[in-house]
């Protein structure tokens, strides 16, 4: 593998986008033979592409933050401020597809199987179980409607222009999303930690509806939101728009006669939970801690995925991105591996698999995706 | 736009630049406040000085002597060398310019806000939700400030927020910039330097250091027991018996959580045993790091209880956990007895 991507590198180590900034950024990479190098930096973008050609990392990052001494150690490095940043990974949306996919592993006798992870291993009975997520193009295209919804918060909230958000496929399992905008980057990590919350929608309280234990029915109607709104209230009326609500045979379509239904219908408490189970749904699927950490490193745009071989991809056109396509960096020369275990797969329209103990001869980027998730080898 | 401040205005905002010079141009000196001209003056300062020291609410009655009144209490709170009580004296100005700014014309709060900030603030004039937005602010300056409350109600998402403005009614962007005002009185004050102070006022200041009392250092409970641990940390640990697999940030959680209530590195790297990937090497490794031991030698804090909602580890207890802000703070179930009646009573109208 690490022959593969060092051919890759010293062929194409100039398209590796580098970041602004990069003289205040914090750089790292993880090498084929373990471990985690980190606080490098650089002075010249030139040194960031040759040290790919000539470690050949496994997988390489660069620091959101900005610092007056990236290469010191954390706490003294001097952190000027950072790009927010967002990961959607399709593992968290718990689609259906991962039971055609996913992996688990038992801890104690070995046994793998694709599917969800039970309870107990099957054969021995063992709780501590491994699992593995693989992704399809299902799962990216639920990752990609996630960030389409976190696009209309950062621009439509927030005021952020086009210029100032960056958006990537992670080159696995979702995407990454980069603001670079001056009214943002000295946010410190409990701004963060807000703005995180705010676009997954967690905490939403009825007093944004302007509902309060107290409130009185009539007088609540016109504190209600309506689609014409901005902000998560619109999100809010929008989505109460568009429910199937048992018993409603109202006409208007602005979404406040439905909300005012539900509530008196429900009652504050239970109104309360459902607000809040709505606003999740409503909310976009991020990690919240990548959000938060200012600390956090990133994968290198252009670089690849130790795990799959993909790319870490720009998307200027979000729409029609299709990551098993346009995100594939290595050709179809064929490899002889040998695979333990692996769900049916697709890579530039070729389908592969299911492969169970088989020897066999896959092209690179086949076999590359295999090896990397660990579950294939040269034999 | 100095010209639509009238004296009356200087003593309400004292701390406003034009009021400085307004004292400067007055020519006041030390030696001269001991003398019966300035009783009053000395009276009212030393009253600004002693409700700071009392933790008394500050009145709002303001009259034109208050610009001058200011800038002696300054001199009387610097004379006592006690900061805490600058920090005290900073904060009652502050809440005293909270309470007038409440009853001032917009233009007003805009300008009282823009000096001690530089912030643009504009008049949005919008009402949703029942509430009168007066105000808005740019999304950016609110995160700076709000984070820092712990009521529900400043979290960005119950705030309107649309094409990068937050819109707040009069009382909140208010209280949004309190802060700021206090630190510039903070600052103003402590760039202050004191001569040698007439007798007379030697005693008053002395009078302000007995009133003042010596700031509660805040302290956490070491060796606490299991059976006092807040419900978040108890589900972890529940979910670690069981062996199911703890995200990153629980475990970092628990490890700074157990290392702040007295645990030793050794005693949590044992507790992290029935992990499904359990690596001892690895484990220890990490705690070390948490405690401080290893890398930058930083000991790592308990996130607070914020952090912990966002990552959707919190299991609040409706009466316990009713306005603390971070696990360290869960009551043990001795003093949950005291507090009991007291938060019961609060968390009911939540």
């Amino acid at each position: 593998m690490k022959r593969i991507f060092r051919e890759f590198y010293f062929k194409n180590a100039e398209k590796v986008e580098i970041p602004s900034r990069f003289d205040r950024r914090e750089f790292g990479y993880t090498p084929f033979e373990g471990g985690m190098i980190r606080h490098l930096a650089f002075k010249e973008a030139g040194e960031i592409k040759a040290l790919l050609v000539r470690e050949v990392p496994r997988s390489a990052f660069y620091s959101v933050s900005y610092y007056l001494e990236p290469s010191f150690q954390m706490m003294e490095k001097g952190w000027i401020g950072g790009d927010l940043a967002f990961d959607i990974d399709a593992d968290d949306l718990g689609l259906p597809c991962k039971m055609e996919h996913d992996i688990w592993a038992c801890v104690n006798c070995g046994l793998r199987e694709i599917g969800i992870k039970p309870e107990k291993c099957p054969r021995c009975g063992e709780s501590k179980i491994d699992e593995q997520n693989w992704s399809c193009r299902k799962c990216v295209g639920g990752a990609k409607e996630e960030t389409i919804k976190l696009l209309d918060i950062l621009m439509q909230d927030f005021g952020l222009m086009k210029k100032e958000i960056r958006v990537y496929f992670s080159g696995s399992m979702g995407f990454h999303v980069a603001v670079e905008s001056k009214m943002f980057e000295e946010i410190d990590q409990m701004g963060r930690n807000e703005i995180a919350d705010y676009v997954a929608g967690l905490g939403l309280t009825p007093a944004l509806l302007g509902i309060y234990p107290q409130s009185n029915f009539e007088e609540l109607y016109r504190k209600l939101p309506t689609v014409g709104e901005g902000g998560w209230r619109r999100r809010i009326a929008q989505y109460f728009n568009k429910e199937e609500v048992e018993g409603y045979d109202g006409v208007e379509k602005n979404g406040r006669e439905k909300i005012a239904y539900i509530y008196k219908t429900l009652g504050y408490s239970k109104f309360k939970k459902m607000l809040e189970d709505a606003s999740r749904k409503i909310g976009v699927a991020i990690d919240t801690s990548v959000t938060t950490d200012v600390h956090r490193i990133f994968r290198l745009p252009e670089t690849l995925h130790g795990e799959t071989g993909f790319l870490k991809r720009r998307c200027d056109d979000l729409f029609r991105f299709d990551a098993f396509n346009d995100a594939v960096a290595l050709g179809d020369e064929p490899i002889e591996i040998f695979v333990d275990i692996s769900p049916r797969f697709t890579i530039r329209g070729q389908s592969f698999g299911p492969y169970r103990s088989e020897r066999l001869k896959l092209p690179t980027m086949a076999a590359v995706y295999l090896i990397g998730r660990g579950v294939a080898k040269v034999p | 736009m100095a010209s639509e401040l009238g004296l009356y205005d200087l003593a309400k905002y004292p701390f406003l630049p034009e009021a400085g010079e307004y004292v400067r141009s007055h020519g006041l000196s030390v030696g001269a406040l001991a003398q019966p001209d300035y009783h009053a003056i000395l009276e009212r300062a030393t009253q600004r000085v002693m409700e700071a020291a009392r933790g008394k609410d500050p009145s709002e009655e303001v009259d034109e002597k208050d610009i001058l009144s200011f800038a002696v209490s300054i001199l009387l709170v610097k004379a006592t060398k006690l900061d805490h009580l600058l920090s005290r004296f900073a904060l009652t100005e502050a809440i005293r310019v909270e309470k007038l700014l409440s009853k001032e014309k917009p233009w007003m709060i805009e300008r009282i806000v823009e000096a001690s900030t530089s912030i643009d603030v504009s008049q949005a004039n919008l009402e949703l939700a029942g509430r009168p937005l007066e105000f808005k602010v740019p999304v950016s300056e609110y995160l700076k400030r709000a984070p820092k409350f712990s009521s529900d109600k400043w979290r960005l998402l119950n705030q309107i927020v649309d094409g990068g403005y937050v819109f707040l009614t009069r009382p909140d962007l208010i209280r949004l910039f309190r802060e700021e005002i206090s630190k510039t009185i903070y600052a103003r004050a402590k760039s202050v330097s004191v001569p040698k102070l007439p007798d007379a006022l030697e005693k008053i200041v002395n009078e302000i250091v007995e009133a003042t009392p010596t700031p509660k250092r805040l302290e956490y409970e070491r060796g606490r027991k299991p059976e006092d641990y807040p419900p978040c940390i108890v589900h972890l640990l529940e979910s670690q018996s069981k062996s199911e697999n703890i995200p990153h940030f629980g475990r970092f959680f628990m490890a700074t959580y157990l290392l702040n209530v007295g645990k030793t590195v050794d005693e949590v790297v044992e507790m992290h045993k029935t992990v499904p990937d359990f690596d001892e090497r690895v484990a220890r490794y990490q705690v070390e790091h948490i405690a401080g031991l290893r890398g930058g030698r930083t000991k790592y804090k308990v996130p607070t209880c914020r952090t912990v909602i966002s990552h959707g580890m919190c299991y609040k207890h409706p009466i316990y956990c009713y306005n603390i802000r971070s696990p360290l703070q869960y009551p043990s179930k001795y003093s949950a007895k005291l507090l009991r009646g007291k938060r019961k009573e609060k968390a009911g109208k939540e």
